[in-house]
């Protein structure tokens, strides 16, 4: 099992339409020593990332306002957080992953998925 | 005078004969859709309960949609609705925005928050428009999904809309107006409908030829034409960036007679007609279509009035006329929501249009009428609309003249004209409060009991204020139709499409 | 004249209130009443609305109140267990369910709150933490609700009992299912399949040999992820469905299920339905082909498309682009060159260009000598921008 990473507190920002998911994942980060700042849809995800340095980004794909998708290529045309790893969770089976790394996620995974590969690979981006 | 008035009474006794059985039939439909409607929407209420539209979106076998949606001078709301366009849930989608010849910079906002570049496109015109002058997709991959055709003005929707089915790449198409909000589970849910038909397959029939020992071959399932949902007025709710914050019926009288007029013509009215097969149209605010269909159809009609039905028509009449079977659905939830005309001025002009249009639709269309070959539409669907929604205003007009002469001539018993009056009142009233109350079935909309009360109030009102006025409109379009045909057609036609603004109905 | 059934039934009260309801003309007799009836139907109305809409006020607030508990319960036990953290294997784990008590978690409407809860909490995450879920669901006796739902009266509630046993992957005895299997209702019978596929060990694909009725697109959906996401199902050789089964849309599925386990073995039936009367089913396996790349059905798919309906003539064109073996560029460049119809020249274009470096000078020479038409058609299918 996975212990709480050495870092001193990396922060993630976890953006999420699902409040379930939102929640536990939250905790289950929490829970292994990040300092964790949610948001419910791309806007208020990109008004956070202006505002904070995050040391990662976790994206749902589809929600309102603006989607996963945008919030990671403007992630990825920003100087300032180019080199940010991002995490893209999606709902869609097919085709949609490769595209995603295109664009330059460093990861995507597809729901459900379990929680230890979720942590393994925050611990791997972390640890770049 | 005698031989005279013998023949006045004849023609007056035939008169309160027809208006009588007219009366009482009308009645006994409008009952009968409620049923209809209560039936279908307890079935969908039901299934609702376990039905789960996340396992279509995680689905590689989702059927793809191509979401269409005309833009004239839409500058202020464009990028907004462009992008509520564009996070829809479902899996495998693309919209297609037309620039129909707007004067403003609506096409340079697209291409600017965007990041739009010209690209060589193949575009088939299968069916004809106004000349396509450019494409423009987005450099960004998170714009994957949009396509963006300038093309020049046709002077109406369904000419831009057409250009948008000559473009798309999937077999389904959603048509909607840009300024209407949609749900995010728009396309989930309507294209269910589609799905739980059986997939196409032929069938075999007759003997096998003796030449060459084949049979012939027949399509062998009800396809799904179309498909709607219920529409609202979007005028007091809450928005923020695209997406509907909070519902709440409109606070002006008028749009707020629209909203309890738009629930009682899907919820009662469409669902109804769904339960057994006879829905007359599929709204031109929101519609999903098979495309295959469609085209051979024809496509929308850009010279007409009501293109919305026009099309549906038509495509109910091509499967008709080929033997094959169809449907065309309808669900209770409210999908869509539109800017209601806010002022008389943008109504009247509004609903002449819709009444106009209906008297071409008719004549356009005499032949489906009462003709046994085209099944339900020919023998219910034509006879109802003709009948109740045609018929109507004239009916309910030359009824008024009427009683002002019978009232005037003091030929009138006043109590009994009085209890009739309360009956067609009250059942008026009940028809509305209930359609009201199937609505609330679907599910509870807006926040508060005063909300709920402002809206059953309108069932009170909605006789005596707002139907006289449809009436005449109604009547006012029909005029429109028969005397000046040819000579307002092409300047009347902006009407109706997209937000009626202020501005835009100056213009006409 | 006279109301028989006004007289029997109305009139008694009306002629309490309308002294002289007998002598008015029918017309009017039946305007009295179906006016009644509409006053009457309005104010049931409005009671239902304000009965629906109170009580619909007091669920939420109930589980606005209820969910955040249930989720920091199932928050504490399951997602962040500690047990689970420090290793133990899930099976092992005893979860403690002493703060479910709290939630007076008899009550019928939170014992629904919780299996919709728990139900949500296991489509987004599995493995040890899906397990877990699962056992919760067990441990609270949650199961015996959803069994209960089974032998509900109405179909939709045994509906729902079926979808939650088989979200949760609990074992449904043969005797409760195999009945609801032939029930008349579409639904039911629908859903009784699927969870017979899923919870079915010995032979969950019996149903496909006796299933007489079409599968309808949206079971296929539901299916395709249930045979998909169960990772202890055996996969049969779907050959043998489209060899031997007279059900057409169950043939249709099995191909898509053929494409997606990559079914090389049954190749040779898929081949064999090139011969099908029926097009549909010839396009889905001229599809099946393609996808599976089966460079030997490539001469047969060439020599049969003359004599073929557009449809399958397209689906032949993109089987071609998808194997892309680059023996038939020429046939492909011909049918660009030559077809009158749009599609089939946009189809071949986008064929020849998957062929990649294969097709690289081919492409240089249809610039160079097209129409002005096809070199747009061929720069529409080169731009990665477009993707359709």
């Amino acid at each position: 099992m996975l212990k709480p990473t050495t870092l001193a507190n990396p922060s993630i920002l976890l953006v999420d339409d699902d409040q379930i998911l939102l929640h536990v994942t939250k905790r289950i980060l929490q829970h292994d020593g990040y300092k964790v700042t949610t948001a419910t849809n791309g806007k208020e995800a990109l008004d956070k990332i202006r505002n904070t340095q995050f040391d990662l980004v976790i994206v749902d794909v589809m929600m309102p306002h603006i989607n996963g998708l945008e919030v990671l290529s403007q992630l990825k045309q920003q100087q300032n957080t180019r080199s940010t790893p991002v995490i893209v969770l999606t709902g869609v089976s097919h085709s949609i992953s490769e595209d995603v790394l295109k664009i330059g996620a460093s990861a995507c995974f597809k729901k459900p998925f379990e929680a230890d590969t979720l942590r393994e690979a925050v611990r791997q981006q972390l640890a770049k | 005078m005698y031989e005279d008035s013998s023949f006045w009474d004849y023609i007056r006794w035939f008169y309160e004969g027809f208006v009588f059985v007219y009366g009482v039939s009308m009645l006994l439909v409008y009952g009968m859709l409620a049923i209809f409607s209560f039936i279908a929407i307890s079935l969908h209420k039901k299934k609702s309960l376990y039905v789960d539209y996340d396992k279509l979106v995680e689905s590689p076998l989702a059927p793809g949609i191509s979401v269409i949606a005309p833009a004239f001078n839409e500058s202020v709301t464009i990028i907004t609705n462009v992008r509520s366009l564009m996070t829809l849930n479902y899996p495998k989608y693309e919209v297609i925005i037309i620039n129909d010849g707007s004067t403003d910079d609506t096409l340079e906002k697209m291409i600017n928050e965007f990041k739009l570049v010209e690209v060589d496109f193949a575009y088939n015109e299968r069916i004809q428009t106004k000349p396509v002058k450019r494409f423009f997709k987005s450099t960004d991959r998170a714009y994957e999904k949009l396509l963006v055709i300038d093309k020049e003005n046709g002077k109406s929707k369904a000419d831009g809309s057409n250009a948008g089915i000559n473009a798309s790449a999937f077999d389904y198409f959603l048509c909607t107006d840009v300024d209407c909000i949609i749900e995010k589970d728009t396309l989930l849910r309507m294209i269910k409908p589609f799905m739980d038909e059986e997939a196409k397959k032929i069938r075999e029939i007759g003997e096998p030829c003796p030449e060459c020992g084949f049979r012939h071959i027949v399509e062998d399932t009800r396809r799904v034409i179309a498909s709607g949902a219920t529409l609202r007025i979007a005028n007091s709710c809450e928005v923020d960036e695209g997406v509907i914050t909070r519902v709440r019926p409109p606070k002006k009288y008028l749009p707020r007679f629209q909203e309890m007029e738009y629930v009682r013509a899907y919820v009662l009215g469409k669902m109804g007609w769904s339960f057994i097969n006879s829905v007359p149209n599929v709204s031109g605010g929101l519609g999903l279509f098979d495309k295959e269909i469609a085209i051979k159809a024809g496509g929308y009609d850009g010279k007409s009035f009501a293109e919305d039905m026009d099309m549906v028509t038509r495509m109910a009449t091509y499967m008709m006329d080929n033997k094959l079977q169809y449907a065309v659905r309808y669900i209770p939830t409210s999908q869509c929501w539109t800017e209601g005309p806010p002022n008389m001025k943008v109504f009247s002009r509004q609903r002449t249009r819709w009444g106009r249009g209906l008297f071409e639709v008719m004549s356009i269309h005499r032949k489906v009428l009462l003709n046994p070959e085209y099944g339900r539409m020919g023998m219910i669907v034509f006879p109802y609309t003709f009948l109740y929604e045609f018929l109507a205003p004239i009916v309910e007009f030359t009824g008024i003249l009427y009683y002002l002469y019978i009232i005037s001539t003091n030929q009138i018993n006043w109590p009994f004209a009085i209890i009739l009056i309360v009956f067609v009142y009250w059942y008026a009233v009940m028809v509305a409060t209930l359609a009201i109350l199937w609505d609330q079935m679907t599910f509870r909309h807006y926040k508060t009991w005063r909300e709920v009360v402002g809206i059953c109030a309108m069932a009170f009102l909605e006789p005596v204020m707002y139907h006289p006025l449809i009436v005449f409109f109604a009547i006012r379009g029909y005029w429109f139709f028969i005397t000046n045909k040819k000579a307002n057609w092409g300047n009347m036609q902006r009407q109706g499409f997209g937000q009626p603004k202020i501005t835009n109905a100056n213009a006409t | 004249m006279k109301l028989y059934f006004a007289d029997t039934i109305f009139s008694p009260i009306f002629r309490r209130y309308f002294f002289y309801f007998d002598s008015y003309p029918l017309v009017i007799q039946i305007a009295i009443i179906l006016t009644t009836i509409a006053i009457t139907a309005t104010i049931i109305a409005y009671g239902s609305i304000l009965y629906r809409r109170y009580s619909g006020w007091k669920r939420d607030r109930r589980l606005a109140k209820l969910n955040p508990r249930i989720d920091d319960l199932i928050t504490d036990t399951v997602i962040l267990n500690e047990e689970l953290a420090l290793g133990t294997p899930p099976e092992k784990i005893e979860l403690d369910l002493s703060g479910f008590a709290r939630l007076k978690y008899r009550d019928m409407f939170v014992r629904q709150a919780l299996i919709d809860r728990i139900m949500h909490y296991r489509k987004n995450f599995v493995g040890d933490l899906g397990y877990l879920l699962r056992q919760l669901y067990i441990d609270l006796d949650l199961e015996k609700d959803s069994v209960k739902k089974l032998k509900s009266p109405q179909w939709n509630k045994k509906v729902q009992g079926l979808v939650e046993l088989t979200a949760l992957d609990m074992q449904i005895s043969d005797v409760n299912i195999l009945p609801l299997t032939n029930s008349k209702n579409r639904e039911l019978r629908a859903e009784a399949r699927h969870a017979y596929i899923k919870l079915s060990k010995n032979e969950p694909f019996k149903f496909f040999d006796i299933a007489t009725e079409p599968l309808l697109m949206w079971d296929q959906i539901e299916l395709f992820k249930i045979i998909t996401t169960n990772k202890d199902i055996v996969l049969p050789n779907f050959a043998r469905w489209v060899t031997y089964s007279n059900n057409k849309s169950i043939v249709s599925f099995c191909l898509k299920l053929i494409i997606h386990y990559n079914q090389t073995e049954a190749i040779p039936a898929v081949i064999k339905l090139l011969d099908n009367r029926d097009h549909y089913l010839r396009a889905d396996a001229i599809q099946c082909l393609g996808k599976l790349k089966v460079e030997e059905a490539e001469d047969k798919l060439v020599s049969i498309y003359n004599n073929q309906p557009l449809n399958c003539q397209i689906e032949i064109l993109k089987a071609l682009g998808r194997i892309g073996s680059g023996r038939h560029l020429e046939f492909l460049k011909s049918e660009f060159i030559r077809s009158q119809d749009f599609d089939i020249r946009k189809n071949a274009a986008r064929s020849i260009i998957k062929h990649g470096a294969l097709s690289q000078n081919m492409l240089g020479d249809l610039m160079s000598v097209s129409s002005e038409e096809n070199q747009l058609i061929l720069k529409h299918c080169m731009n990665p921008l477009i993707k359709y």
